[in-house]
C-alpha cells in the first residue's frame, strides 16, 4: 500500500466514521415516533391521582350493579302494592320493606349470608386502601366508559393487589387437611363489568406429592368457593376493565401455604 | 472495504442503544408479570359447617325398623353424629332446621340454608320398597357455589338402616375431605366387668358408633387382643382358657371358635395381613418368644425372629412388604421393622421409657404405638421419624387404626378401661360409648 492509498484508506475511513456519526445523531433526534395529537400522559408519581387524558367516546350509562349502593334490584320492581288500601307516596323507593322474606333470589342475590354484607365489606376495604386508590385514580364506579387505558405494570400490579385483598377477606371453607395446604390450584377468572363473576376456568392443580392426589378435588373446590364467595368486587377502576391487563380477566391461583 | 462493515454495524448498534434508553416513560406490561396470578395464599383448618335436615319420605309407610317419617330423621341425626364425631364437622343437625319438603331434595332452598351458616348442606330421602327393603337417598350440596357435590342411593335390609346413614356420612366425608370414611364400620372389644381380682372380660362386637352391641364370648376364660381380619369373617384373639395364653380364632358368621395351631407353647399376639391369608403372634419355646408366621387355616409355624429376648407386637405394613414389632433385644422395649420375611431388620425407636404395641396405619405413612414411660399414645413414621405424642393425661394403651389412618381409638385407664378416639392431625379426643368397661379395641375395614 502506498502512500496515496494509505491517505486514501484513512479519508474514507473518517469520512464513514463522520457519516455514522451524523446518522446516529440523526437517529437520536428520530428516535420514537411524534407524539400524537391528544395523547395520554402517565405518571409514575405514586401519591398523584392519575387521569386519563384520552377523550371520553362514550357517555353510556354504567353497567348493571355500578351504583354506588348496590342492592337487590329486583326488589324495587318487586314492590306492588296488592292492597286497595292507599299506596304511601314512598312505597315504589322504599326496597327493604317490600321485599318477601324467603323469596328465591336471582342466583347474583341468592349467595350464603356473608355475601351480601361481605360484598360492602369488601368496598369499604377497598375504598380504605386510600393509597392504592390515590395510585390508581378515585374513579371506582366511573359514569362513563373511557377509551382503553394503556396500563403500567405497576398499576397492574395495584389492582391485582386489591382484588387479592378483596379474596382474601371473605370468609373461606376449611382445607381437607393440613397437608393439602401445599397443593396450588390455578383458575382464569373473568369478571363482569360491575365486579360479578362471569367464569372461572380450572388451568391446572399443582401438587408434586402422589399422596396428596386425593385432597385435589377437594381443593379445586375450595379454590372456586373463594371466588364464588367473593365476588362481586367492588370499586375497581372502571377504566382498568377492559385493556390489556386489566381487571376483566386474570389468571388465579389458590395457595394456602399459610394455614390459620 | 468489507472490512469496515462490522464498525458501521457497532455504530448502528450504538445509536440504536442510545435510542433505547430513550424510551417513553410508559412502558407496556411485562408479558411475564401478566402470569403473575391473583394469589390467595391463606387456608383455614377448622370444622366443616354441614346442615342436616330430617329426610322426608316420598310415602310414608311402616317397616320392620319403623316408620318412614321416623326413620328420616333418625337417618339424618345419625348423619350428623357421624360427622360430628369425626370432628371434622360442625353440623346444624335436623333439632335446629325445618324438615326439607321431598320436592326439595333435589332442589334445595339455599337461601335457607345460607342464612343458617351453613357451608354444605345434605338432604336425602327415606322410601320403602315393594320388596320390604329401605332405600335412603343421600345427596350432597355446596350453598355457596348452590351447586350439588355428589349423590348416592342405599338399599338395605330394614334392620341394616343404621348403615345406610353411616354409608350416607361416609359418601359425604370422602367427598368433603379426600379421605376415604370410617363410619361404616364396627369395632370389635374386651368387655370388662367386676372387680380387679375378678373382671369379667368378654369379647364384645359393636357398630363404630356404640350402636348393635353384642358379646361374642360368656366371660367363661379371659380374652385379650382381639383384631378383625381385612376381610371381616374371623376375629383372631388370645384367651387364657385352662391358664393357657393361646391365639384362637372365631369366626364371625358360624360363631365358631377354635385354636390358631395345636402346640404346647405360649402363643399370643396376633394380628392378620393385609390379605387375610396370614397371621403373625408371638411363641414363647424355651424361654425365648419369637414372632412366627402361620396361614389362618393352620399349619406349621414359621419363625420370623430368632434374637435373644421377647420379641412381640407384630403388625404388617398395608402392602404386606414387612413388619413392625416391638423386642427389648437391645435393652429396653424398643420398636424394630423387618421385611415380611423376617429378613432386614433395624431398630426404629430410640426414645426413653420404651415403646409398645405398634400399629401400622392402613395408609401406610405411620405407625402408632404406645409409649410406655407414662403410658402415651404416639405416632412415627415407619423410618422412626417424625415422633408425635397424641394423648396426653391418664393411662393410654393398645391403639388401632380408623380404616382411613386419620383417627386412632385406644384403651385409656388401667383400672377401668374406656375406649377413646383422637384424630392423629388435630389431636381431639372423645370417648366411645360402651355398655360396660372396654379395652383393647380393634377397628375393622368399611363394611362391603
Amino acid at each position: 500500500m502506498d502512500r496515496t492509498e494509505t491517505t486514501g484508506f484513512g479519508v474514507s475511513v473518517i469520512g464513514h466514521g463522520a457519516l455514522l456519526a451524523i446518522l446516529a445523531l440523526g437517529l437520536f433526534k428520530a428516535a420514537g415516533p411524534p407524539a400524537p395529537p391528544g395523547a395520554m400522559e402517565v405518571s409514575f408519581v405514586d401519591e398523584a391521582g392519575l387521569t386519563s387524558a384520552a377523550p371520553e367516546i362514550s357517555t353510556e350509562a354504567p353497567a348493571i350493579g355500578a351504583a354506588p349502593d348496590v342492592g337487590p334490584v329486583e326488589d324495587a320492581a318487586s314492590a306492588p302494592a296488592p292492597t286497595p288500601a292507599p299506596t304511601p307516596p314512598q312505597a315504589p323507593v322504599a326496597r327493604e320493606s317490600v321485599a318477601p322474606p324467603e323469596r328465591q333470589q336471582p342466583r347474583t342475590q341468592a349467595r350464603p349470608s356473608p355475601r351480601p354484607g361481605t360484598g360492602q365489606q369488601t368496598r369499604r376495604s377497598i375504598r380504605n386502601d386510600s393509597n392504592l386508590l390515590a395510585f390508581l385514580g378515585t374513579d371506582p364506579v366511573s359514569q362513563s366508559h373511557r377509551a382503553p387505558a394503556q396500563m403500567t405494570g405497576e398499576q397492574r400490579a395495584s389492582i391485582r393487589s386489591l382484588i387479592a385483598r378483596a379474596l382474601m377477606r371473605c370468609q373461606r371453607q376449611p382445607l381437607p387437611a393440613p397437608e393439602a395446604a401445599a397443593i396450588r390450584v390455578d383458575y382464569r377468572v373473568s369478571l363482569n363489568r360491575d365486579g360479578s363473576l362471569a367464569g372461572a376456568e380450572f388451568v391446572r392443580v399443582r401438587n408434586d406429592d402422589p399422596a396428596l392426589e386425593k385432597y385435589e378435588r377437594r381443593m379445586r373446590d375450595l379454590a372456586l368457593n373463594v371466588i364464588n364467595a367473593c365476588t362481586p368486587i367492588r370499586g375497581l377502576p372502571a377504566e382498568f376493565y377492559d385493556v390489556p391487563g386489566g381487571w376483566r380477566q386474570f389468571p388465579y391461583q389458590f395457595d394456602p401455604r399459610t394455614v390459620r | 472495504m468489507k472490512s469496515l462493515f462490522p464498525l458501521t454495524l457497532a455504530f448502528a448498534m450504538l445509536a440504536s442503544a442510545a435510542a433505547a434508553q430513550e424510551a417513553p416513560a410508559v412502558q407496556p406490561p411485562n408479558p411475564a408479570q401478566d402470569d403473575e396470578p391473583v394469589r390467595v395464599s391463606e387456608g383455614v383448618t377448622s370444622q366443616i359447617s354441614i346442615a342436616v335436615p330430617a329426610m322426608p319420605t316420598p310415602g310414608a309407610a311402616d317397616t320392620a325398623a319403623g316408620n318412614t317419617e321416623a326413620l328420616g330423621r333418625q337417618v339424618a341425626e345419625i348423619v350428623a353424629a357421624d360427622l360430628r364425631n369425626s370432628e371434622l364437622f360442625a353440623p346444624i343437625g335436623p333439632g335446629q332446621l325445618r324438615p326439607t319438603p321431598y320436592p326439595q331434595v333435589s332442589a334445595p332452598d339455599y337461601p335457607y340454608f345460607s342464612a343458617s351458616g351453613a357451608q354444605n348442606l345434605v338432604q336425602g330421602y327415606v322410601q320403602a320398597n315393594p320388596d320390604g327393603r329401605l332405600t335412603v337417598g343421600c345427596y350432597l350440596y355446596d350453598v355457596a357455589a348452590q351447586s350439588q357435590l355428589t349423590r348416592e342411593g342405599f338399599v338395605v335390609s330394614p334392620r341394616d338402616w343404621r348403615r345406610a346413614a353411616h354409608r350416607c356420612a361416609d359418601m359425604i366425608f370422602a367427598r368433603l375431605t379426600g379421605e376415604g370414611g370410617y363410619f361404616d364400620t364396627r369395632i370389635v372389644y374386651v368387655s370388662e366387668t367386676g372387680p380387679a381380682r375378678r373382671r369379667v372380660k368378654r369379647l364384645a362386637i359393636m357398630d363404630y358408633d356404640g350402636a348393635n352391641h353384642r358379646f361374642l364370648t360368656n366371660g367363661q376364660w379371659t380374652v385379650l387382643t382381639p383384631r378383625f381380619a381385612p376381610n371381616q369373617q374371623t376375629i383372631t384373639f388370645m384367651t387364657y382358657e385352662n391358664e393357657r395364653p393361646r391365639v384362637m380364632l372365631y369366626e364371625i358368621d358360624s360363631g365358631q371358635t377354635r385354636p390358631l395351631i395345636q402346640s404346647p407353647h405360649m402363643t399370643f399376639a396376633p394380628r392378620y395381613s393385609p390379605d387375610s391369608r396370614f397371621i403373625v403372634f408371638s411363641m414363647a419355646v424355651n424361654g425365648n418368644t419369637d414372632i412366627y408366621r402361620v396361614p389362618v387355616s393352620g399349619g406349621t409355624p414359621q419363625r420370623l425372629t430368632n434374637a435373644p429376648g421377647i420379641d412381640t407386637g407384630g403388625s404388617y405394613s398395608p402392602d404386606g412388604g414387612r413388619i413392625v414389632f416391638e423386642s427389648d433385644r437391645g435393652g429396653s422395649q424398643q420398636l424394630y421393622v423387618m421385611d415380611a420375611d423376617g429378613s432386614n431388620q433395624r431398630r426404629i425407636s430410640f426414645g426413653g421409657g420404651g415403646y409398645g404395641t405398634p400399629v401400622w396405619s392402613p395408609r401406610g405413612d405411620l405407625i402408632a404405638f404406645t409409649k410406655t414411660g407414662g403410658f402415651r399414645i404416639g405416632v412415627m413414621a415407619p423410618d422412626g421419624g417424625g415422633e408425635r405424642i397424641l394423648t396426653s393425661g391418664g393411662y393410654a394403651e393398645g391403639p388401632t387404626w380408623a380404616p382411613n389412618g386419620r383417627a386412632v381409638m385406644f384403651t385409656r385407664g388401667a383400672s377401668s378401661g374406656q375406649l377413646w378416639y383422637v384424630d392423629v392431625a388435630s389431636g381431639a379426643t372423645r370417648r366411645v360409648p360402651t355398655p360396660l368397661g372396654g379395652s383393647d379395641p380393634a377397628w375393622s375395614p368399611l363394611r362391603n
